[in-house]
């Protein structure tokens, strides 16, 4: 069930990391998945693993409750992790009939693996230390420099915040209606993938036409409350840098600096 | 002056068919001649379609006449100059309150108007923690709407709307899918704000008992106003109610029924209280009339 | 007949939320009873008629439709939901055929029937909801008005011709008129086709003028269970739990404290009119 999600949800707490300027966050995340990307050195990930522990130990969000939302992904990283493993081209290790496990095979699979966890687990961070809000908002403010090309970055990040809301009350809805024409007898579950398609029918439409009133409704009440797109428009919370967003900003660039040194010595070794 | 002035308020729209021709002309509004004084509650019936909600409608300017005029603060609706004053002056609360909200905490929320407006920050939070105090909501700031019950929701809604500081709240049927309990909590807190901090209520609803406190009521019917006076006058006509679809109160339903067997009950009794009052009179000799009088006095 | 017993559902088992959303629900549904289900939200009351029809399954507890338990294996679900129908809330929100007579149509269809069988019972549902003739099958569901749209939506319920009827707050958002034309045909349904009928309702004056069995439910459990005059009489606990009884009793409870030998039990407008003539020496001849 989506319900189920807790990958990435917020998680209300009050830690230095909760605490930062969201566009701090934002860019903490993107430096660190470029840095994942460096290469597969035992180096370079040990530098992001401990990176990892300290912004999660700042953080103060229970290790398991991120662990927790990586159960949502096994599959994928199962996935990626054997396709790697049994099609890389090299030295042969095991032959299992058909199947072949390579050295090359083996350590790509493996870094795979860790890439993934440590990508998931970085990105999570950011939103579970960040209210959805504070995201849309620092990304407005953080990426208000693309408006010299025309990206409607204000009206983007008003989509992403109204997605937002509206993504918990229409996997309600769906529920809803799944339910009542399950009451009418309808039978998703059998059949075959042309049958199964056609029996989506009863759920989308209904859902569809709620989703456009809801959208009219939502547009009507919104002009009711002045909204006239971003001219003219304050914040509650305006986004100001403080000490402490300027030292994380500092221990980033030492971060990266780091991991560059690393990746720039070592090369493409992998110890 | 009045805060809300009709005239002459007509509005109509082409219904097209998928050729774009047009199909059907609908009157909305016919004519509508209607005053709402300044720190009145009033209440709006009609049954469906009689064009109450078009009419809530035009009060924010949301849609405008295509004949006559509606004034809001002295501004006419119809000019666009004064768009945004005239939504400040009279915030709309609409029907289902999960479509309305935009933010994904309650105090959030609330700042939406104000942060529309240009409102200063220092001020926007003044008007936040105003807002939730004048609904009661102050222990649910940092909430999820989605956690919260229908009629808090509505609270929210409605706090949303007071921290652009109105002269006037538009309600389009606000408790029409609350349960009994959260019903009761948005009335009291509309009855709070006009009281209090003196806020003109304009009241849409089906619910005849919402009605009873107001202090003046409009009837409408296929896009006419068909009555109007205080409660009491329009719940006196209970045949005309009737016949307009729409009910009255079970106690003064209970009266009429007694006045038509012969009890000499006065007209338009709208609580138990005073058809007991009533009936203690017709009992004890006494004049049923002035003890409903006396009644209503000591209110 | 449907027999609950000491039913219970448990949100979120085996982590550290769990709630009851049914706490031990125990009682028998007579074929052709006519009853009241209320409650405030989040109560329990949708929960357990989701149960009623198959659509959530009890953590404990068992419900036997005419003497099967619906949680014996192979027991057809299908035939379930022939025999017990449920219209939700807003039930207009699932249409989504092109035409009035397809929707209708949609359940019988899943039950198997052919198309002629399936036409045959949908023009027979539209006919007592009111919607029969070509005008009204032939037209898009979405082009009715609200009123019409919830009859079109309960039609396609009652084309499945279920023994027992479920409804969710069937007169929600409606104007007085749309909800007198809901209530009298489900008064028919239940008068003249003898069906048993779930009224889930928030109106306290609808429920006493309607139903001939009350029960209450709150947190989960049964609180009240009894003919309105009954539960009524229970008007403050009533209130402690968030629900009310109609306007008629607490005014009947006002003249009885003045003096008047009137029937505190007295629920209904004309029940009230008739007994306090009664208590008027001078009118009690016209009674």
């Amino acid at each position: 069930m989506l319900k189920d999600l807790t990958l990435g949800q917020y998680y209300p707490e009050e830690s230095p990391i909760h605490r930062l300027d969201p566009r701090v966050k934002l860019a903490g995340t993107l430096v660190f998945i470029i840095t994942l990307f460096f290469g597969q050195s035992v180096w370079l990930y040990l530098g992001a693993f401990l990176y990892l522990l300290i912004v999660i130990r700042l953080s103060r969000v229970p290790l398991r409750y991120i662990v927790r939302g990586l159960k949502t992904i096994v599959v994928l990283i199962l996935l990626s992790a054997l396709f790697n493993l049994f099609l890389t081209p090299g030295d042969i290790l095991v032959k299992l009939g058909p199947l072949t496990i390579t050295t090359q095979g083996l350590v790509t699979a493996i870094f795979m693996v860790v890439r993934l966890i440590f990508l998931i687990m970085g990105s999570s961070i950011l939103t579970l230390t960040t209210t959805p809000n504070q995201l849309t908002d620092g990304m407005e403010r953080g990426l208000s420099w693309l408006k010299i090309f025309r990206v409607p970055v204000h009206e983007i990040a008003m989509m992403m915040t109204i997605a937002l809301r509206f993504i918990p009350i229409l996997v309600d809805e769906t529920d809803k209606i799944i339910k009542a024409q399950k009451a009418r007898g309808a039978d998703f579950e059998s059949g075959n993938i042309m049958q199964r398609a056609r029996a989506m029918i009863p759920i989308l439409v209904p859902l569809f036409i709620s989703a456009f009133r809801r959208a009219n409704d939502l547009a009507m009440a919104m002009e009711a409350r002045c909204y006239h797109g971003s001219e003219g428009r304050t914040r509650m919370k305006p986004l100001v840098y403080t000490k402490n967003d300027r030292l994380a900003y500092l221990g980033l660039a030492l971060y990266f600096a780091l991991m560059l040194a690393i990746f720039i010595t070592l090369g493409s070794r992998v110890i | 002056m009045p805060i809300v002035s009709a005239q002459n308020l007509s509005f109509s729209y082409e219904l097209r068919d998928e050729e774009g021709n047009v199909a059907e002309h609908i009157d909305a509004l016919k004519g509508v001649n209607l005053d709402i004084l300044a720190g009145s509650f009033v209440t709006i019936l009609g049954a469906n379609g009689s064009g109450k909600s078009t009419f809530a409608k035009q009060l924010n300017a949301l849609l405008v006449p295509t004949g006559g005029t509606v004034f809001v603060d002295g501004m006419n609706t119809a000019d666009e100059s004064h768009l945004l004053d005239v939504r400040k002056t009279a915030g709309m609360v609409f029907q289902n309150p999960d479509n309305q909200m935009i933010a994904s905490n309650v105090e959030e929320e609330i700042a939406f108007g104000p942060e529309n407006l240009g409102v200063e920050p220092d001020d926007i939070w003044r008007r936040v923690d105003m807002a939730l105090a004048a609904v009661g909501m102050n222990a649910y700031r940092k909430t999820s709407p989605n956690k919260l019950s229908g009629g808090q929701k509505q609270r929210i809604a409605i706090a949303g709307i007071v921290a652009m500081e109105p002269k006037c709240i538009v309600l389009d049927e606000p408790t029409a899918m609350l349960d009994p309990g959260g019903r009761r909590e948005v009335i009291r807190t509309l009855h709070e704000l006009n009281e209090k901090r003196h806020v003109t209520i304009i009241l849409i609803t089906h619910y005849m008992e919402e009605v009873v406190d107001a202090d003046y009521c409009f009837v409408m019917h296929q896009g006419e106003l068909v009555m109007s006076g205080t409660p009491r006058e329009i719940f006196s006509d209970v045949e005309t109610m009737r016949r307009l679809s729409l009910d009255v109160p079970q106690v003064t339903e209970v009266a009429y029924e007694l006045q038509q067997a012969g009890v000499p009950l006065p007209d338009g009794i709208l609580t138990s209280e005073e058809l007991t009052k009533a009936l203690t009179a017709v009992r004890d000799g006494g004049d049923p009339a002035a003890a409903v009088e006396g009644c209503r006095r000591a209110k | 007949m449907i027999e609950i017993k000491n039913l219970t559902y448990t949100y979120e088992q085996g982590t550290g939320y769990e709630a009851h959303a049914l706490n031990g629900v125990s009682t028998r549904i007579p074929d052709g009873q006519f009853i009241g289900l209320i409650g405030h939200t989040g109560s329990g009351k949708s929960t357990l008629i989701q149960h009623l029809n198959g659509l959530m399954k009890a953590t404990t507890g068992d419900i036997l439709v005419d003497g099967t338990s619906i949680y014996s294996e192979h027991y057809d679900m299908r035939k379930l939901r022939s025999t017990v129908g449920l219209v939700f809330q807003y039930p207009e929100h699932q249409l989504f055929e092109t035409t009035v007579l397809k929707d209708v149509m949609f359940g019988p269809k899943n039950l198997g029937l052919s198309d002629d069988a399936a036409k045959e019972r949908a023009r027979k549902a539209l006919e007592l909801t009111g919607l029969s003739g070509e005008r009204f099958e032939n037209a898009s569901p979405f082009d009715l008005s609200g009123g019409q749209k919830r009859r079109a939506a309960i039609a396609g319920v009652l084309a499945m011709e279920p023994k027992v009827l479920i409804l969710d707050e069937p007169t929600a958002g409606l104007d007085p008129r749309g909800r007198d034309e809901i209530l009298s045909l489900i008064r028919d349904l239940h008068e003249r086709r003898k069906m048993t009928v779930i009224l889930v309702s928030h109106s306290m004056e609808d429920v006493a003028q309607y139903v001939e069995r009350i029960i209450v439910i709150d947190s989960g459990k049964i609180r009240f269970d009894g003919t309105p005059r009954e539960v009524f009489r229970h008007y403050r606990e009533l209130e402690a739990l968030g629900l009310a009884a109609p306007q008629v009793t607490y005014l009947m409870h006002d003249l009885a404290d003045a003096g008047f030998t009137v029937d505190t039990d007295a629920i209904t407008v004309d029940e009230a009119r008739d007994s306090i003539l009664k208590s008027l020496p001078q009118f009690r001849r016209t009674v």
